[in-house]
């Protein structure tokens, strides 16, 4: 055995054996852990968000306070009172009984961008339904992300969870995480991450919920409020820097409402590039050996992005807009960028920029989420039909709308599915529901028309689906 | 937390445990089946314990810790007896053995 195997190993044999000391605690004992969890995380929002800023030199340690905030105070919220043990339902007409059953051990891999705050969420939907975590860490994050794990682990042992109840990984490499994800003994794979690791994932056998990229367009119709507009949308796109996938990539407008809404931007901060500085903020800000978004500028403040383009920008910027024509490869900025830069596209008419937002939905964003300002219910209506999402928020800053719980009524989540457009299982917003195995008691209830059919008719070829089914369902 | 008894005709070490097999008291009860087993591998032929049987009489056990599950992996795991079997599980701890993978490594009855 290898080193590697030897560490998965032995993690492994812990995480087991956590699991079977966790499938007997009842709701009460496993709801006891969770809330000794909530409040240790949450006690320690603010060094934890320092943490991982200083760590991963990107964000902004205030939003990142905000996003450990909602990965306890409101998941917590969530789940606090949701049943996760024992029998769920029992409907005595139907005759079906639900139980719920943990899963077993979760490898939970963390990105860089939300490393306290993705952890703290992940271990707190585990430890809901006794489901024993090992924490993967970004590699640029290992000691933010460690060290939530352990205040959340120290709080969960004292409240009388199972040792090794979680654990976390922390000299990472890919082979290790390889090891991990196939371990026949792996219940469940928690990926939030790049598409290359939630493609491993998916292909390592053990089942796995995933996320998908966002590119996500918001359309500002006509209806729209301009300023309110502009200063939600910056709310959200400068929330940490645009490192949350569901934050704002792109503005679409028709032209008749173009000049009212780059005034509006501006009176946020926004400054709208020149061409040549497009260009230049292209050659940093996207890979081209990828073509995609370049790590150097994600999460990073407008000033240190126009440094590093080269370029002069006005004290006090809060983004970068970049108003381009077409959406695809030729311009790089149409694609998903995590950093406070938007592509801005004015369209003659309202079916182009609606197309137009398609366009960026399907370029690299498909099934995550996409915005609409608008004060016309049909113009909501018929964006929400044409978008291929799993969140269409509604006149709702995108990043903090997507997670939930702040602006809307969704459950608070750092793992947003993508639906099959992002080669997940669901579109919904993960949270503890989807941590359990349900297993459904059937007790005898009869179906009627069954047993009073010749079901001998069903051999008669002659006998047409109209003739079987009128007889079927007959009333006798 | 622990009733150990050792048959020297028998060669048989024969541990009963009690209902509540948590964390802590599985420290102690560690304790006490490693002090007794040594003991009993001493009073063997030639000092060793190769006709030693252990069992553990799990009749009276509700619940089981992670910890008590490492004391029987521990003891399966020893090459210096003869052999190792859990025993009077009711359904509920035969199932933990069976989530912790413990059935295909050890004899359970």
């Amino acid at each position: 055995m290898t080193e590697v195997q030897d560490v998965a190993n032995e993690m492994m044999v812990q995480a087991v054996l956590a699991a079977a000391e966790f499938d007997q605690f009842d709701q009460d004992r496993t709801d006891k852990i969770v809330e000794a969890v909530f409040r240790a995380g949450f006690d320690a929002r603010v060094s934890l968000a320092r943490m991982a800023v200083e760590e991963t030199g990107l964000g902004v340690w205030q939003h990142k306070v905000l996003k450990n905030v909602l990965a306890t105070q409101f998941v917590y919220g969530n789940i606090e009172h949701e049943k996760t043990v024992g029998e769920l339902s029992r409907d005595m007409k139907t005759g079906i009984v639900e139980i719920a059953q943990p899963m077993g051990p979760i490898f939970a891999i963390i990105p860089m961008t939300n490393p306290t705050s993705t952890t703290l969420f992940k271990i707190l939907i585990c430890l809901k339904t006794r489901n024993p975590i090992i924490i993967s860490p970004h590699h640029r994050a290992a000691g933010s992300s460690g060290e939530a794990a352990r205040i959340c682990y120290e709080a969960a042992l004292a409240a009388g969870a199972p040792e090794h109840c979680i654990q976390w990984i922390t000299k990472g490499s890919r082979e290790l995480t390889r090891t991990f994800m196939s371990d026949p003994n792996m219940a469940m794979i928690l990926a939030t991450g790049g598409t290359g690791l939630v493609t491993a994932a998916y292909s390592s056998g053990t089942p796995a919920i995933g996320v998908g990229p966002g590119n996500v367009p918001v359309f500002i119709d006509r209806s729209a409020d301009f300023p309110f507009a502009a200063k939600q949308i910056l709310a959200s796109k400068t929330f940490d820097n645009g490192t949350v996938c569901a934050s704002e990539q792109a503005v679409v407008m028709e032209t008749s409402v173009e000049e009212e809404m780059k005034t509006a931007f501006r009176n946020e901060g926004g400054y709208f590039l020149t061409p040549e500085e497009i260009k230049k903020v292209e050659g940093i800000a996207i890979n081209p050996e990828t073509n995609g978004m370049s790590a150097d500028i994600v999460g990073q403040f407008p000033a240190k992005i126009a440094q590093m383009a080269g370029i002069s920008i006005p004290e006090g910027t809060t983004a970068l807009f970049a108003q381009l024509d077409t959406v695809g490869p030729e311009e790089p900025l149409s694609g998903e960028v995590l950093a406070p830069i938007l592509a801005f596209y004015a369209k003659d008419s309202y079916e182009d920029a609606v197309k137009c937002c398609i366009s960026l939905n399907y370029r690299g964003g498909i099934g995550h989420t996409a915005s609409i300002y608008a004060n016309d219910e049909e113009r909501i209506d018929q964006f929400a039909e044409l978008m291929n999402a799993g969140r269409v928020v509604v006149n709702i800053p995108s990043a903090q709308g997507a997670v939930g719980g702040i602006f809307n009524s969704l459950l608070t989540s750092f793992t947003l599915g993508c639906g099959s457009g992002g080669k997940n299982i669901t579109t919904e917003n993960i949270s503890a529901r989807h941590l359990i195995n349900i297993k459904r008691v059937c007790r005898r209830r009869i179906n009627d028309r069954w047993f009073a059919f010749d079901t001998d008719k069903y051999l008669d070829e002659a006998l047409t689906v109209d003739t079987i089914m009128n007889d079927y369902n007959r009333n006798f | 937390m622990v009733q150990i008894d050792y048959d020297d005709e028998k060669r048989e070490l024969h541990c009963r445990f009690g209902e509540h097999m948590d964390s802590v008291a599985s420290i102690d009860v560690a304790r006490c089946v490693d002090e007794r087993l040594n003991e009993a591998l001493q009073s063997g032929p030639g000092g060793t314990g190769k006709d030693l049987q252990v069992i553990f009489d799990l009749g009276k056990v509700e619940y089981i810790a992670s910890a008590f599950l490492r004391i029987c992996i521990t003891v399966a795991k020893r090459q210096d007896i003869e052999g190792f079997t859990v025993v009077k599980c009711n359904p509920s701890v035969k199932k933990i053995f069976s989530i912790a993978g413990l059935d295909k490594v050890m004899a359970i009855d």
